[in-house]
């Protein structure tokens, strides 16, 4: 409470200070837009004609400066024309702009907006129009595919599931690998209180010297998004809803009954298509009510949008409603602009049990669902009258797991913000943010006492299960920064400087016991009831509770251009986190850019613009978790009542920032319809944050957190887009975006390892991947098949011609193994492909998405696929690359497949529909999108997209560990993946 | 830029310069500092101490899949896990600890060296510390001798280390078995084991605690130390391993577990009538509830609340003895004995009826 008090005060005095600077002038106001729609122009240039006196627009378009009678305010808007307006008598002067030759958009950087022209980084735009189209409930979505270099892969389609995000790859090692997001400035704001439907932009500082003003979190890179405003004027209110039908598009190629029985596989006498059985054609909906409008100098936004989503999974999905606010107001004279939004999610999920598509794949075909169709006898009741084959590893019946288990979950997010921003002079605005988020979510799961999966129904005493977890998450931010413009001769400067304080505090409760009496009710509401109370060894608890996390920065930036032309920009961020070492906190962040608009000075014929430029860039990585620089110690507690303590961390004082160090070089290119991008980076990442394995008897642990490693990324994005067809009629414009990067472990904590263990059964000890200095990352690495032998096993080739076969899959170190790279789990490049054609209110859209030259491990197969004995009680996987003969599962280049694909992953028809005032109904607008309609690819599992990541391996019922995904481990689809899936999706929009 | 400073940084710094650039870190759910609290008065001979945490770090591994115990047994002629249907093949990494052909890299050596060594620190925090009293410091030593006893035994040269955050260089495994050899002796406060050996002068005391070290304990330790001296340094001590025994047998505070000494069954199913309500002699010795059987003499602690981590029903058995034994768990499938092994015993040995399925 202290610390808030103090910065209200704070922000106070700052007011104060600022209003007492103010001199005497007559205060000159206005709104500039667009002479054809009447937009406002945010960002446009109002400068007092002859002097250093000037102010840019702000989001409404609105600008306010002090000016005498007789002065000339010019006004300037890159792309338009220019045009010289006399001050009179009135205080108000608005001026309309017209479209030059050039239209030059403004985009978003940190801590302010920046004419397009003038940006010496990589930062890509993308505006509403641009987004993906249909069923889309994760904001990241609306992006994937349309920015070069920014990676966005959702693996199957569990609704449930967050996208993840990877800038130019893999960035860090240990630290968060996300971007950072930044909602209407609000750095750090959650992306799962933002309704996609309320995103008007989102700006994607790509390289670091974008993303250097956001300092230790900008590595990743920074995805800035603006919420839609309101806009003055009459209220406008606008619908907009869908619906949509989603499908599995490939689950996994498995025998049917009776091909299962002809391979001989226990034959249960049944048929059950179990995959089937636990899946359903999912839906989705999505209705979304806005209101705007404003009066004086007021303007508002509100909006409510409801999301029903079931999966193609039964008993999979969520509902959500989301609320939103931004209202907008001017005081003072207009000196004063104060920008609030609020807004405000709760989500009901059903994450069900992901594991039910993995049991359905791989439980009998013959097998009966209920256990009265069994071929002998069984104890139906004890299993909630389902089927189970009992005294078998890891086989549950699936259609048991999704009807008698439930996992359900609540999240509540809710957030606010203020940005107060005062002209103390003309040319010096200062802003003063406070921003609060707070999110609590919890989750149960229940497992009767019939319950084979997790519900312990086998136990003869201690049946049924709950498992219970709560966590609460708050976010403070206040910053406050100021900005002041200059002009002198052809010259501009800029410079802003500021504060920043954010702070983060985590609480949550984790519960999980068992041994309740019966089925009546769903006994994790009545916990009480439970046996186990009885016997505490059976009961997990656990409660956690963050320190105060805190980031604290002072910043400055510089953006200087010299004739329109020449565009230099320099920042500097000097921040503090307490993750750190004591002695190693603070870190400094700077970055240093320079652009040339070539084409004024060489006047090419037929080009528009012709700009090179340059940045230099550094940026952190924080690790997730707190207090990794301190020795951890675990309590033991005695039979006798007794307490003691042992090490299980040691400290590292010295534990500093992971530091990356980026250059960028872009040339961009306009000449009539053609436009280009390119941009090329080198960027060095340093000083992992890795619990790194130390001298056990010196520490007394074998691990503590240190800096070490180093990785160098190099790239090349290209982005192009082109008016193919532009008439009054008909237009058509294609635009293509291509990246490819190549990233190389120059060193790490070891001179090689390897990791990615394959897992049960009988693939514990075999490491997939090769990680290994000086070489690229994502290196699946084992032996290559030959062919089979007369006892069913697999035969590995000789690869170093030593007449010895060193292939077991714990060897793969040994200088004398026959081991090779079977593929890579990255791309060689990834490619998306827009095609955008209207006709008279019709138009078409069609986003194609393919990534190439990445392989994946079909872990499917590799576990399933070879005829083991023991495999014929459960279900084989049964691909055209299944071998014949082979009787034994092991590891190798048979279970790697090149996993390029090319598809259409949006097709959206629309139709504007002109009802003149029909009842009040403008603007209708009715859209048919489909989703992954077609997928090239010779992968043979479900989901070709690649896989960024790997959680290990689960069996038997175990629960996947979400969070500590290792990103040295790209290219293994899991057997915990979905299924992948194709969704039509019927939308309408309009206005009243 | 000047002026910002004033109007931005200065005011900040003046008006709260604690605040502003506080990076404190109070952990709030992590334990940064040693906590220790004695536990009910009455167990005796140090019993109820500040030692759990340094006793409990002989359960990691020692009744568990992939550590001491893995690599003790698997690599024997008693134990093997074989590959079994699509199951246990796991890289090969099982096969090869039982064929000798592992490599310094395999995890289970690992991980049995990174507990052993961990268990050290444990012990040597206490010893550096100041709140042991003689028989809790003795107790200590002579635990922290039976760890590098079992480095001794699986790695040979390893380095002593006997103070937290403290290096050395690599020893030789007869200057190891030296260490091992002294530290025992000064527990049991003798320069050398002799049938004359007077035992009052140590602070280990007689108190009968099976799950610490009193004199007999230490002395157990030491005989098998001997026992194996010659492997361990190229010189016999057999004679002292037997004077360190008839120590502890001639003492009469131990006895064989035979007939009369019993226990109730925990494992009898109701249904089965062949299983016997009560366990006895040998059976007896090795039961869940053998917690006084006066057959032992230093054992680790196990239980279901306080002692996790025994695996043994698991490890061994079929996935469907679950049903067999009304197991919470469903067991692996795993370890297995070697046909030679099992008919090494005579039809009629108390262990071959007890230790085999």
């Amino acid at each position: 409470m202290k610390s808030f008090l103090t910065k209200w005060s704070f922000s106070l005095l700052l007011l104060v200070i600022m209003t007492a600077s103010a001199i005497s002038q007559k205060t000159i106001s206005g709104v500039i837009t667009d002479a054809g729609s009447g937009e406002a122009l945010i960002g446009a240039n109002v400068l007092v004609k002859g002097t250093a006196t000037g102010t840019i627009t702000d989001i409404d378009g609105s600008y306010s400066l002090r000016a005498n009678e007789g002065d000339v305010l010019q006004i300037s808007y890159a792309g338009y024309t220019d045009q010289d307006v006399t001050v009179g008598a009135s205080n108000t002067i608005n001026v309309s702009l017209a479209a030059g030759k050039l239209l030059d958009e403004v985009v978003v950087v940190g801590y302010g907006t920046q004419k397009a022209k003038e940006v010496t980084s990589a930062v890509v735009s993308v505006s509403r129009e641009e987004f993906n189209k249909g069923p889309i409930s994760d904001a990241a979505q609306l992006l994937q595919g349309k920015v070069a270099g920014l990676q966005i892969y959702n693996r199957g389609g569990d609704p449930n599931r967050a996208s993840t995000i990877r800038m130019r790859g893999i960035s860090t090692v240990g630290a968060n690998v996300e971007p950072l997001i930044v909602v209407d400035g609000i750095i750090g704001a959650s992306l799962q209180n933002i309704d996609p439907n309320d995103i008007e932009s989102m700006d994607v500082l790509k390289d670091g010297s974008a993303a250097a003003i956001y300092g230790s979190r900008g590595s990743s890179g920074v995805i800035i998004i603006t919420t839609k405003k309101g806009k003055k004027g009459d209220v406008k209110v606008g619908y907009s809803g869908q619906l949509g039908v989603s499908t599995i598009r490939r689950s996994v190629d498995i025998m049917n009954a009776q091909e299962f029985v002809a391979a001989g596989g226990t034959n249960l006498g049944n048929t059950t298509d179990w995959v089937d059985a636990v899946t359903q054609s999912g839906t989705n909906q999505v209705h979304g009510v806005s209101v705007e409008g404003g009066m004086g100098k007021t303007s508002y936004r509100v909006s409510g949008n409801y999301r029903k989503v079931e999966g193609i999974l039964q008993n999979t999905g969520f509902d959500q409603f989301n609320t939103r606010l931004n209202l907008n107001t001017k005081a003072f004279n207009d000196k004063l602009s104060i920008d609030f939004n609020t807004s405000f999610t709760n989500k009901n999920q059903n994450f069900g049990f992901q594991e039910a598509l993995r049991y359905a794949v791989l439980y009998n075909p013959t097998a009966p669902i209920y256990g009265d169709d069994s071929p002998y006898p069984f104890a139906s009741a004890q299993f909630g009258s389902y089927f189970e084959s009992l005294g078998l590893f890891d086989a549950f019946n699936p259609v048991s797991i999704v009807n008698q288990n439930t996992n359900t979950g609540k999240r509540r997010e809710f957030n606010y913000g203020a940005n107060f921003g005062y002209n103390i002079l003309d040319n010096l605005t200062a802003n003063v943010r406070i921003a609060q988020q707070s999110n609590v979510s919890s989750s149960r799961a229940y497992y009767p006492t019939t319950s084979h999966f997790r519900g312990n129904a086998t136990s003869p005493t201690r049946k049924g299960r709950a498992d219970l977890y709560n966590d609460d998450f708050s976010f403070k931010l206040y910053e406050a920064y100021a900005t002041h413009l200059s002009e002198f001769g052809k010259s501009n400067l800029s410079v802003t400087g500021g504060y920043s304080y954010q702070q983060n505090n985590f609480l949550s409760t984790t519960i999980g016991l068992g041994d309740f009496p019966n089925n009546d009710i769903d006994f994790s509401n009545n916990i009480e009831s439970s046996q186990d109370l009885r016997n505490a060894g059976f009961i997990t608890l656990n409660s956690d509770a963050s320190p105060d996390e805190k980031i604290i920065a002072f910043f400055g930036r510089a953006n200087y251009t010299f004739d329109d032309a020449i565009f230099v920009n320099a920042s500097v961020r000097r921040e503090g986190s307490t993750k750190l070492g004591e002695d190693n906190q603070w870190g400094l962040f700077p970055s240093f850019g320079v652009g040339v608009d070539l084409n004024k000075y060489t006047q090419l014929a037929n080009v528009d613009l012709f700009k090179v430029r340059v940045g230099y860039g550094v940026t952190g990585s924080l690790p997730k978790e707190n207090g990794l620089s301190k020795a951890i110690r675990v309590i033991e507690n005695g039979a006798d009542g007794s307490v003691t303590s042992k090490l299980s961390r040691a400290a590292n004082p010295d534990l500093k920032w992971e530091e990356k160090a980026e250059t960028n070089l872009g040339i961009e290119f306009k000449s009539g319809r053609l436009g280009a991008t390119l941009d090329l980076y080198n960027r060095d990442i340093k000083d992992f944050i890795l619990n790194r394995t130390v001298d056990v008897a010196i520490y007394g642990v074998n691990n503590r957190f240190e800096n070490a490693g180093q990785l160098n990324t190099k790239g090349i994005e290209l982005a192009l887009s082109y008016d193919v067809i532009n008439n009054s009629n008909l237009t058509y414009t294609t635009g293509v975006n291509f990246s490819t990067y190549k990233t190389v472990l120059d060193s790490y904590v070891i001179p090689q390892e390897m990791r990615a263990v394959l897992g049960a059964p009988g693939q514990n000890g075999t490491p997939m991947i090769l990680v290994k200095e000086g070489q690229e990352i994502g290196q699946i690495w084992g032996p290559i098949f030959a062919g089979v032998n007369e006892k069913g096993a697999p035969t590995f080739q000789d690869l170093n011609g030593d007449g010895k076969f060193i292939t077991d899959a714990d060897k793969g170190l040994d200088p004398n193994a026959d081991f090779a790279v079977l593929g890579n789990g990255i791309p060689d490049f990834e490619l998306g492909w827009t095609n955008n054609i209207s006709y008279k209110g019709w138009n078409v859209n069609a986003f194609f998405r393919g990534a190439f030259g990445h392989s994946l491990v079909n872990t499917w197969r590799a576990f399933y696929e070879p005829r083991v004995s023991s495999q014929s009680s459960y279900n084989y996987v049964n691909t055209e690359l299944a071998v014949d003969g082979l009787t034994s599962a092991r590891f190798s280049s048979l279970y790697v497949e090149k996993a390029d694909f090319f598809k259409l992953d949006n097709l959206t028809i629309s139709r504007n529909i002109g009802l003149g005032d029909f009842k009040g109904i403008s603007n209708l607008n009715v859209s048919l999108t489909g989703q992954n309609l077609f997928v090239i690819t010779k992968y043979t599992g479900a989901d070709p997209e690649p896989s960024l990541f790997y959680n290990g391996s689960t069996d038997n019922g175990g629960v996947e560990n979400i969070s500590n995904p290792d990103v040295l481990s790209p290219g293994i689809d899991s057997r915990n993946n979905y299924f992948s899936t194709r969704a039509v999706t019927l939308g309408i929009n309009f206005n009243f | 830029m000047k002026s910002l400073k004033k109007y931005l940084v200065y005011p900040c710094i003046l008006l709260m310069a604690s605040a502003c650039t506080d990076l404190e870190e109070n952990l709030k759910g992590d334990i940064t500092t040693d906590i220790s609290i004695p536990g009910l008065p009455g167990g005796g001979g140090g019993a109820s101490d500040v030692l759990g945490a340094a006793f409990a770090g002989l359960r990691t591994g020692t009744a568990n899949h992939g550590s001491y115990y893995s690599v003790q047994e698997i690599t024997s002629d008693e134990m093997c896990i074989a590959a079994k249907g699509g199951d246990w093949f796991d890289g090969g990494i099982l096969i090869e600890l039982h064929r000798h052909t592992y490599t310094p890299g395999h995890t289970f050596i690992k991980d049995t060296w990174n507990n052993t060594y961990g268990a050290i620190n444990t012990c040597n925090e206490l010893l550096a510390g100041t709140s042991l009293d003689e028989n809790q410091k003795a107790q200590t030593r002579a635990l922290r001798a039976y760890f590098y006893m079992r480095l001794l035994d699986l790695y040979g040269n390893v380095k002593i280390i006997t103070a937290p955050g403290a290096d050395a260089p690599q020893s030789n495994r007869a200057a190891v078995f030296a260490f091992v050899e002294s530290e025992l002796l000064a527990a049991l406060g003798v320069s050398e084991i002799t049938s004359a050996s007077n035992f009052s002068g140590s602070a280990l005391g007689t108190a009968q605690n099976a799950y610490r070290i009193n004199i007999y304990g230490a002395l157990g330790l030491i005989s098998k130390l001997y026992l194996n001296s010659e492997v361990y340094t190229g010189t016999a001590r057999y004679d002292k391993a037997a004077i360190a025994a008839s120590h502890v047998i001639d003492s009469g505070v131990y006895r064989l577990c035979g007939d009369g000494c019993k226990v109730p069954n925990l494992g009898k199913r109701p249904a089965v009538a062949s299983d016997p309500s009560e366990l006895e002699g040998y059976a007896a010795v090795f039961a869940p509830n053998n917690a006084n059987n006066p057959e032992h003499i230093f054992s680790v602690f196990y239980d279901e609340v306080t002692g996790p981590d025994m695996n043994f029903s698991q490890m061994n058995l079929h996935y469907s003895s679950q049903f067999t034994y009304n197991f919470q768990n469903q067991p692996w499938n795993g370890y297995a004995t070697l046909e030679e092994f099992y008919n090494s015993y005579e039809d009629g040995d108390v262990r071959k009826k007890n230790n085999f399925l």
